[in-house]
């Protein structure tokens, strides 16, 4: 009788298993068969005619390529430096964007806008503008004693000016879900508060920013996986250059597989696979402990 | 294909058949339908266009009885894709040009090619030329199109305005000169490594020099013996570009600048000297051309300054190709290589401007533009040597980006030699080398 009872409850409780089975296998053929085989081909040395075997050979000359350091050492400057400045600024475009104030519609699309304008086109439109002696950006920086080869052109300036285009592009996203965020929280906390008496720091400190947790854990998660595998703003505005200054772990993969080393690029994506896995996996883990000790 | 007499003789009457048709304006579609048919894949460029329209026109009159239709394709890593996909696939077209060298032997010729190696044509080649299509003894290709030269081109008016008479003869005059030009209120190199392609010029075009200093380089840099990094001759391209990035002899924004923004300038006058492949003429229009000179790209010795060249495409018949089509490909490569096929060459891009590296060609007519008589004074003095990659299959992909490094001061000339033996390696390792 509770045999049957468990069993009674546990059909109501799931649908059967063959209402997986579209999806199953959409997903292994798109998603799980290519990633195995990525596997398989990162130990072959793959000409598109014929292939060697050749165990673990790509993934050591992958981590002797003399690049491989500076790349990562720019992935990680580029992902937690856009993840860090897409979550303050997001947040306070939000906060005003939330404000009673005139033209508030009106800024709100404005702030979103660059997000759905083509990378590449807001690489090149950029590129352009930061281009030395014509470009109106480089022309009105030169003001402040920018040198003359200009932001791109300068080894120590390239990744950033590439960092600074890629949070124009990407902060309205981070506004858009901060926003969201704020309008979730009950108008009730703020009436209390009221009555207390507080600050507007205080309201800001202890009620806000607590409770956009779960805003702010997304926008760190989305940004940072799209910043540690960024590359079509970066080939867009500076190809990686000048020499190898703003070069990142994608477009240094994508190089080898130009250059036709198929197997050693696929090791490249393999490595990268899981550096994101290590990063991020924890990183999650992480933020939504807190977000469970906060509810 | 052989033709029996009878087959022969309706061949013949449906060539004149075909001829009244063209009359009349009309071709009825039995007799097309008894032409054969070839397709080849070549560059997309408006030029190349241009170019590759004249020679099928030429070759279609000679032949009336093969059909050539004109696929194109783009250029650069793209392109080499595309046609390694199309070969391992067979889907290659019946003809196709591709580089010569270094790259040719990343599409496994052997495997994917048909040998070329005794056709009549290939006695009409220069023998520089094989090499650089030849795997062993087999030989895989016939030219297409015009040597290049690597070296420097330079503004005349400036070269005159600084009191210079003659084109430095050693590297340590060049830098004089370009000291006095630098002086004179102009930029003395054009860098434009915004396309960092173009920053490999010193290291690639001193090759001629490396050779003369270390006759057996080749051997031993394809055997993994010689390294850039220890041998001076060698190490000597790098330091050109440490050096003239040491001393400011660059446009200020040379980091960013374009490949167009140095053909431009150096046509004007704003850089007196830019370092490139002689292809550019071709680009130029008539007055452009006169304002500009070519010169090898000098060395050590003063009495042996000669040019680096640059080998030709050339042209590729897969193995995919069969029948009577084989047999129509095989006579177009056969024209292309011959007088009428160079001479459609040079009605197709309008002009004269290089030499091609077949013996049987139209000499150079009087007057040709001052880049173009100084190339083919370069070619005709006999010192000439290919580039590096013409001579042996490795290459190393970042190349590029590491002369950028040097030439921007982020690392040594030593360091960037150092880096770019590295770098090479798993060009060698993808290519089965022996020794590496």
């Amino acid at each position: 009788m509770s045999k049957k009872n468990s069993l009674m409850r546990s059909r109501l409780r799931t649908y059967p298993m063959w209402f997986a089975i579209p999806l199953a296998i959409v997903f292994l053929t798109l998603y799980v068969a290519p990633t195995m085989t990525a596997f398989y081909y990162a130990m072959q040395r793959w000409t598109l005619f014929d292939t060697t075997f050749i165990w673990f050979d790509n993934y050591k000359l992958f981590f002797q390529d003399p690049f491989l350091l500076g790349g990562v050492v720019h992935t990680f400057i580029y992902a937690f430096l856009t993840s860090g400045l897409k979550v303050i600024l997001g947040m306070f475009f939000g906060i005003i964007l939330m404000s009673n104030m005139r033209f508030r519609g009106l800024l709100r699309n404005i702030v979103f806008f660059p997000v759905l304008v083509s990378t590449i086109g807001v690489g090149l439109t950029f590129s352009s503008l930061m281009k030395p002696n014509v470009g109106l950006l480089d022309e009105a920086l030169k003001v402040f004693g920018l040198p003359p080869e200009g932001l791109l052109g300068n080894v120590n300036s390239a990744l950033y000016a590439v960092i600074a285009v890629d949070v124009w592009k990407g902060v309205g996203l981070a506004t858009v879900i901060f926003i969201a965020g704020m309008a979730a929280i009950p108008t009730e906390y703020y009436e209390a508060a009221k009555v207390d008496g507080v600050t507007s720091w205080q309201n800001f400190r202890h009620i806000v920013f607590p409770l956009l947790r779960p805003a702010t854990n997304t926008v760190i998660i989305l940004s940072l996986i799209g910043g540690l595998r960024s590359f079509d703003l970066i080939w867009a505005m500076t190809g990686g250059g000048p020499g190898f200054a703003s070069d990142v772990l994608a477009s240094l993969v994508f190089k080898k597989y130009q250059a036709g080393f198929f197997g050693l690029s696929t090791a490249g994506n393999v490595i990268m696979f899981f550096l994101i896995i290590v990063i991020v996996l924890p990183l999650q883990r992480y933020l939504q402990k807190k977000e469970r000790e906060l509810s | 294909m052989k033709l029996g007499r009878f087959q022969r003789g309706a061949a013949l009457t449906v060539a004149g058949a075909s001829v009244l048709g063209l009359a009349f304006g009309a071709v009825a579609p039995a007799q097309a339908a008894s032409k054969t048919t070839i397709t080849w894949l070549t560059d997309n460029t408006a030029s190349a266009v241009k170019i590759a329209n004249a020679t099928v026109a030429a070759f279609q009159k000679a032949n009336p009885g093969i059909k050539v239709v004109i696929h194109t394709r783009g250029s650069g890593s793209d392109a080499d894709n595309l046609v390694k996909t199309k070969l391992a696939t067979g889907n290659m077209e019946n003809v196709f040009n591709y580089n010569s060298g270094a790259l040719l032997q990343a599409i496994n010729p052997t495997k994917t090619l048909v040998d070329l190696t005794t056709e009549k044509f290939q006695k009409n080649v220069y023998d520089s030329f094989k090499p650089a299509v030849s795997v062993g003894k087999k030989i895989f290709g016939g030219p297409w199109g015009t040597a290049m030269g690597g070296g420097l081109y330079y503004n005349l008016a400036d070269f005159k305005a600084a009191g210079i008479t003659s084109t430095p003869k050693t590297w340590a005059e060049l830098i004089t000169d370009a000291k006095k030009l630098k002086a004179g209120g102009v930029d003395a190199i054009c860098g434009t490594f915004g396309d960092s392609w173009t920053d490999q010029l010193f290291v690639l075009a001193d090759f001629y020099n490396v050779h003369a200093a270390v006759p057996n380089f080749v051997a031993q840099y394809t055997a993994n013996k010689a390294k850039y990094a220890n041998i001076p001759a060698a190490l000597a391209g790098f330091q050109h570009l440490e050096e003239t990035y040491k001393l400011g002899l660059y446009n200020s924004d040379a980091a960013t600048a374009k490949f167009q923004d140095g053909v431009d300038r150096v046509v004007s006058g704003k850089c007196a000297m830019y370092p490139m492949l002689t292809f550019v003429t071709a680009g130029l229009t008539a007055d452009q051309m006169d304002k500009v000179g070519f010169m090898a790209q000098p060395g050590t010795d003063a009495k042996n300054v000669g040019l680096t060249t640059w080998m030709p495409m050339a042209m590729y018949i897969p193995k995919s190709t069969k029948g009577a089509q084989l047999t129509a490909a095989k006579k177009f490569v056969d024209f292309i290589v011959s007088k009428k096929g160079t001479d459609a060459y040079n009605v197709g891009q309008g002009a004269y401007l290089a030499p091609f590296v077949t013996v049987d060609q139209s000499p150079a007519p009087a007057g040709v533009p001052q880049a173009t008589a100084d190339l083919a004074a370069l070619v005709k003095s006999g010192k000439t040597y290919p580039a590096l990659e013409f001579v042996s299959p490795i290459k190393g992909p970042n190349l590029l980006g590491i002369t950028v490094q040097v030439s921007t001061g982020q690392v040594t000339a030593a360091q960037g030699a150092a880096l770019y033996d590295q770098d090479v390696v798993a060009q060698a390792q993808q290519l089965g080398l022996k020794g590496w």
